[in-house]
């Protein structure tokens, strides 16, 4: 054993000794020096420092607070007007060891205000020639009279001094709020309801001209207090249009008074359902708690039809509570059918609910509540039991957005009644992305005005993995117009979609990391890329196991809190023991992409006599003679096949006949049951791999064999540890290798596939092979 | 009422879903020296596609493979011709339209310029679907031999050459 370890000892030392000596030959300049740029290095000029509101392991510190705000609230339809009436009383409690001289309270209708500075945030100009009706509309029509009118700001009855800045406003107390106590004061506000068809807004009605009723789905509809906390004090950051929102949590009680013929509902516990409901309707609504394979209807398309006919002059109003929610929705209308079933969430039983138009039919009644349902288990498998009684979507044209509780979804049959497959797919698809958005983030309740991706890119992960579940339980959904799908066709998720936007014009590319105002493709950019970085992650990093158990811990840790992207990096590695500042850096930091080739492979053989080119090594050291200079004679030479020294037969038989000194020294020093354990040197290569791409992955090659067998070897990432551009691998085989193909899967979305595969071959391309399909 | 969302959707995007808030359609334009052969895969939004094929024609065609009929690659290839330019050398190529194919919510539109022995530089505009979108943005892959050029047209710039 002893002669093994001086043996290798020596060859380390005459490699390392050779590597230094060519350095030495090339370095002729001075180099100028540098930071540290090694993409492995750790975050900690990216990261905030941890204290003690935030720990280092990402989880809350042990001083970590949040505020809470409660509305008291009535609210007032006038269908007749589109006007909303609102009367709200807030507490707000200062859980923060900061004295606040001043509240900010978030007044986003203002976005719709005729002198709304978000009108002018892009440039604009003229073409040659615009359709008359786009004409009109972007340059002719009179801009649209939204934005809160705020009445009244008073604490029991005295008026607060409050200033409106744009989409925030600010409030003064009569003394400054002491850590630990509450404030309690009211406002009193209405609005000009938009059209969302056409003035468009994440909120609003819809005009059925047929019927002459309208479809309100009303949100940001009441000022709303901002958030203070550790990492931005107030958040006040305006209200642009496209960075949704930070709200506290807090407990809400609301009184919604409309038209007597209306259905309505919305975030949090109806507490009147005797008042407001019908015998029928309450009869129904009992089996429906106990309807877990089908949806129960509470109120039919035949009624809805007949109450489109009404027009009730009286009122009637429905009254909500709700606890620990950060925000209130709720959708009415005389046009709505409505149905329920429920779902067993952990020990509890959850209400699926919807509510839709006739025209959303026959789509909206066969999957509507079974993708809530759905959503809703896969979701709470992989974060935590969802906490609420119910969750509501609601059908609104062209609408895809969440709030706690409710949503409001796009998808409805063509005039003709067609339902396309991409119809019942974005339906389907834009359900389970709102309702999942109940957990990140009406729960796990990140800061979208700062961070659209933590919220939008969390729940397109989700939404993937809940899209597949879907079909699972429901293949029904699979048996298309066109065609029967393998799979549930979802649209963002995997590698293979994110690889046009990953390769695209740098000019228009963000870094997931950035303020959603900024970017310029937002729905690559907070959805669709970091959707797929936590695929990659799952599938091809980390693994399902060390995965799935860190993305849990981070929503049970975050549940009912505020995270901050740091802390989701920061649990992700604290609960898997995976070292994943590489990948954050480079998949959320940088606009850098993958690419990943096989530059060269060299296949080698062995024999015992000195090549020429291992005698011109040797000779540099002073070794003349190495067949007998007792340093080397037993050495092993490595040649290629157009080496001046190979001979054929060293392509055939045992290797070991070819480098007998080889065989002697294994014979010398082991057992022949240890050289039986050993790999033989029957097929050798070095293969060159290169990375043309910024990012750096782990290498995965799959190896075809000459025997029709194949292999995927996975080389860990860290490969690049030390050399951004390009590693070499020698490979000992047993078998004769005859293809070797990078990333065979298509997992790490690697953007040219042109290098990925050795020998090089003219794989047909995407065009040929339809060119050829056409013929 | 697409033309009223669109203009509408910069200063508040409505959705925050599924639906594509971005005009963009993504093309791209390999030269294969050894086939002289100029190959296009031009992928765009489908219902937007449709859209303007309907509008601009005045038909009701449905980009869906069961409801197809056969005009409607007539009107693509006149829509493609209409909109969609490549010169080199001053001249005008001409396009040949090979069909489509839909993959999720987008249309592959093939395309082909046959016996192009030589090229060095090329001219390429791209109208697509920016007559129904003032913000349409197309994105061109340009890659011949070792050269790749990756850029945006829009309708105000909706022309680029590029010399290699």
């Amino acid at each position: 054993m002893n002669r093994i370890k001086y043996a290798s000892l020596f060859l380390a030392v005459l490699s390392v000794t050779f590597s230094g000596f060519s350095q030495e030959e090339k370095v002729e300049e001075k180099q100028e020096g540098h930071t540290n740029q090694n993409k492995f290095r750790q975050l900690y000029d990216e990261f905030a420092t941890p204290n003690v509101y935030r720990t280092a392991s990402g989880a809350p510190g042990h001083q970590y607070y949040q505020n809470t705000a409660d509305y008291e609230m009535d609210i007032t339809l006038d269908d007749e007007n589109t006007m909303l009436y609102g009367k709200e009383t807030i507490t707000y409690t200062n859980n923060s060891p900061d004295a606040l001289e001043y509240l900010w309270v978030m007044l986003d209708q203002n976005i719709r205000a005729k002198d709304s500075p978000a009108k002018e945030r892009n440039s604009g100009e003229f073409a040659p020639v615009t359709p008359a009706p786009s004409f009109v509309n972007s340059h002719m029509k009179a801009d649209f009279d939204g934005g809160f009118n705020i009445k009244k700001v008073h604490k029991d009855g005295q008026p607060l001094p409050h200033t409106i800045n744009y989409t925030m406003m600010r409030v003064e107390m009569p003394e400054p709020l002491m850590p630990g106590k509450s404030f309690e004061f009211s406002i009193e506000w209405d609005y000009l309801i938009n059209n969302h068809t056409i003035n468009s807004g994440r909120s609003g009605y819809e005009y059925f001209e047929e019927d002459n009723n309208r479809a309100y789905v009303i949100a940001q509809f009441f000022p709303r207090m901002a958030v203070y906390n550790d990492k931005e004090g107030w958040q006040n950051y305006q209200f642009w249009g496209s960075g949704e929102f930070a709200l506290p949590f807090g407990n809400y009680e609301v009184n919604i008074t409309v038209p007597e013929d209306h259905i309505l509902d919305g975030t949090g516990k109806l507490q009147n359902r005797k008042e407001v409901f019908s015998k029928t309707m309450l009869d129904r609504y009992e089996q429906a708690k106990t309807s877990f394979d089908k949806p129960v209807v509470i109120v039919t398309e035949e009624e809805a039809v007949a109450n489109e006919k009404m027009n009730a002059t009286e009122t009637k109003t429905w009254e909500f509570k709700a606890e620990m929610v950060r925000d209130f929705g709720f959708a009415t209308s005389r046009k709505f059918i409505w149905d329920m079933m429920a779902v067993k969430v952990g020990d509890k039983d959850v209400m699926a609910v919807s509510l839709y138009p006739k025209e959303g039919n026959p789509l909206w009644e066969e999957w509507s509540t079974r993708a809530v349902a759905s959503t809703l288990e896969t979701y709470s498998n992989y974060t935590f039991n969802y906490p609420y009684h119910k969750a509501i979507s609601v059908h609104a044209k062209s609408q895809g957005m969440e709030y706690p509780m409710i949503c409001w979804n796009y998808g409805r049959p063509d005039e003709n009644g067609f339902i396309s497959d991409r119809t019942k797919f974005g339906m389907v698809s834009v359900i389970i992305h709102e309702v999942g958005h109940n957990f990140f983030p009406m729960i796990v309740n990140s800061d979208e005005r700062q961070w659209g991706w933590m919220d939008e890119g969390l729940n397109t992960f989700m939404q993937y993995l809940s899209e597949q579940e879907f079909a699972k339980t429901y293949p029904a959904i699979l048996s298309g117009n066109e065609e029967i799908y393998e799979k549930y066709p979802s649209r963002r998720g995997e590698p293979s979609k994110m690889v046009n936007y990953m390769k695209g014009d740098q000019e228009y590319i963000s870094p997931i990391m950035t303020n959603p105002e900024q970017v310029y493709q937002l729905g690559n950019n907070a959805y669709g890329k970091p959707a797929t970085a936590l695929n990659i992650l799952r599938e091809t990093v980390m693994g399902h196991e060390l995965f799935d158990y860190s993305f849990k811990t981070f929503a049970q840790r975050w549940m009912f809190k505020h995270p901050t992207p740091e802390d989701f990096f920061r649990t992700m590695e604290d609960a898997s023991a995976v070292d994943l500042d590489w990948y954050w850096r480079g998949w959320f930091y940088t606009t850098d992409y993958v690419d990943i080739g096989i530059e060269d492979v060299k296949n080698y053989f062995i024999t015992s006599n000195p090549t020429t080119e291992g005698k011109a090594l040797l000779s540099r050291y002073g070794i003349d003679d190495p067949a007998e200079d007792p340093r080397t004679k037993d050495a092993v030479y490595l040649l290629t096949e157009d080496s001046e020294d190979f001979e054929a037969a060293m392509k055939n038989g045992d290797p070991l006949d070819q480098a007998p000194k080889l065989r002697e020294y294994l014979m010398n020093n082991f057992t022949q049951q240890e050289i039986d354990m050993m790999k033989q040197p029957k097929h050798i290569y070095e293969v060159t791999f290169n990375k043309p791409g910024g990012l750096v992955m782990p290498i995965i090659v799959e190896f075809q064999y000459a025997d029709g067998t194949s292999e995927v070897i996975e080389y860990p990432v860290q490969v690049w540890r030390k050399n951004d551009s390009e590693v070499k691998k020698a490979i000992f085989s047993e078998k004769e290798i005859v293809k070797m193909i990078v990333d065979p899967n298509a997992e790490t979305a690697d953007v040219d596939t042109a290098n990925n595969v050795w020998p090089r071959e003219d794989t047909s391309s995407e065009f040929e092979s339809f060119k050829e399909e056409k013929q | 009422m697409k033309v009223l969302l669109t203009f509408f959707i910069w200063f508040s995007i409505s959705t925050t879903a599924d639906v594509h808030e971005f005009y963009l359609s993504v093309t791209d334009i390999n030269y294969v020296a050894e086939k002289q052969s100029l190959q296009i895969i031009s992928r765009v939004f489908t219902d937007d596609f449709e859209d303007v094929l309907n509008k601009r024609y005045q038909k009701d065609f449905k980009l869906i493979p069961s409801l197809e009929v056969k005009e409607t690659d007539v009107y693509i290839e006149r829509y493609i011709k209409d909109k969609f330019f490549i010169e080199s050398e001053g001249k005008l190529l001409s396009l040949k339209y090979l069909g489509k194919k839909y993959e999720d919510d987008m249309i592959y539109l093939y395309i082909e310029i046959e016996n192009i022995d030589e090229l060095s530089s090329i001219t390429i505009e791209n109208l697509i679907l920016t007559d129904l979108f003032e913000e349409q943005k197309n994105m061109i892959h340009f890659k011949s031999g070792g050269f790749e050029k990756s850029f945006i047209l829009e309708k105000k710039l909706s022309r680029r050459t590029i010399t290699f």
